[in-house]
């Protein structure tokens, strides 16, 4: 059983690296226009976390999607 | 911020903090190997590093949990808050080759991927079969998460709300980490001093914790008492210092309330937009309410940042009537200007 978990999660951060290393050159300036400019060193420092929230990254850089807006009282 | 992004916004500040704490940690390993190695004359150089970048991560994991609350104790303590981000980065990598060294010294030489030998098999140094490395293990993911979404571009693309949950699983790889170590190196050193250090850390954590939540509370406790015309009495006039923000609770929210130039009392929201941080326990600088975590600044009479930047924080109607003052329960939005209320006789009569 964990042989499996470990697995998926295995192939879940490979899939992970294949979109962060594009998305931190292409998509990150798509999807927040602060990336735009933005130095290797922060392209470099995105992929990790790229890796793990690549879903949500993916779906946001193909729907050309902003940052998304806070609805907190004080927002 | 506005402005695009780099790797790390550094100024002379930080870089002297950042050279403190490597300079720190790499004499902490040294001391800690050398040491060993004289005291011990038989010890294997690699079981020492093991044990050297463990003491080093733990030591800095419960300096870092112990930084909030005794900022909101004792204000000395806001500049070390102030890039706390750079310690937890440097604590995930010290656990990290913690992690490393280990997963290779005792899984790497069998036949079974190592990954899977830490979840499968015991090292077989302390407490037969309970999986002390798992737990350790799954800290270590909750420390990567947390060290990779570190940079700004995740605070802004996660949303401040949900970057800060998922930073307070810090709490959870505490916990997970504690278990690691009573049941893993404190089985194997049995002297009773480890086991005093241990119990000391988890008591200082969560004594600082309750101490800054008692203090804490003052501020969120809800104002219900008089109520007029959608205004809320906060406090007496009295009671507000000039330059020194105020804080108190309207509406459910956080409130900063600050008097200035004299006799003006604005109110703007007391949660930074940047990670949530207390702006009633920021500082009046510059014409500015400023964040005491990371600097950002809010202008009084819209609740915005001063140019280049463009953040934005609700800012409140305040009225001064029978020596109170008082605050409008809703915020009359962001980036709105909104006049001071004025305690003395040169301002406008309708602002206060």
């Amino acid at each position: 059983m964990i042989e499996i978990l470990l697995a998926i999660l295995g192939i879940y951060l490979l899939l992970g690296l294949l979109v962060a290393v594009p998305f931190a050159f292409i998509g990150a300036k798509r999807i927040d226009p602060a990336a735009t400019g933005g130095t290797w060193g922060f392209k470099l420092l995105v992929i990790p976390g790229a890796m793990v929230f690549w879903p949500l990254l993916l779906k946001r850089w193909i729907k050309n999607e902003p940052p998304p807006m806070e609805n907190s009282a004080h927002r | 911020m506005s402005a695009s992004y780099k790797a790390v916004g550094w100024n002379a500040f930080k870089k002297r903090y950042d050279l403190v704490l490597a300079l720190s940690v790499v004499g902490f390993l040294v001391a800690f190997v050398a040491v060993g190695i004289a005291s011990y004359p038989t010890s294997q150089p690699m079981n020492l590093l093991i044990r050297a970048t463990a003491t080093a991560a733990w030591i800095l994991l419960h300096f870092i949990l112990l930084i909030g609350p005794l900022a909101r104790i004792d204000r000395r303590w806001l500049p070390i808050l102030y890039n706390r981000r750079h310690l937890g980065v440097t604590m995930f990598l010290v656990a990290f080759l913690h992690g490393l060294l280990s997963t290779l010294y005792y899984h790497g030489a069998g036949n079974v991927n190592p990954i899977f030998s830490i979840f499968t098999t015991d090292a077989g140094t302390t407490m037969g079969s309970f999986p002390f490395q798992a737990f350790g293990f799954i800290a270590l993911m909750i420390l990567f998460v947390m060290a990779a979404t570190s940079h700004d571009f995740w605070l802004t693309n996660l949303t401040a709300p949900v970057w800060k949950t998922l930073h307070m699983l810090v709490y959870v790889a505490y916990a997970l980490l504690t278990i690691h170590v009573a049941f893993g190196v404190l089985q194997a050193e049995t002297h009773v001093a480890y086991v005093i250090l241990s119990v000391l850390g988890l008591l200082l954590i969560a004594g600082a914790h309750l101490l800054a939540g008692f203090r804490q509370r003052g501020i969120d406790i809800e104002h219900e008492g008089d109520e007029r015309e959608g205004f809320v009495a906060i406090c007496a006039v009295d009671d507000l210092v000039e330059n020194e923000p105020f804080g108190a609770t309207v509406g459910g929210e956080r409130v900063a309330v600050v008097r200035y130039d004299g006799d003006k009392v604005s109110a703007v929201s007391g949660v930074c937009q940047h990670q949530n941080g207390p702006l009633a326990e920021g500082k009046f600088v510059f014409g500015c309410l400023t964040c005491p975590w990371h600097g950002y600044q809010y202008k009084l009479d819209d609740g915005t940042s001063p140019p280049p930047f463009t953040e934005k924080i609700p800012i409140f109607q305040v009225r001064i009537e029978g020596g109170r003052v008082w605050i409008k329960k809703k915020p009359e939005g962001t980036g709105v200007p909104v006049e001071p209320a004025c305690l003395g006789d040169s301002c406008e009569p309708e602002a206060a």
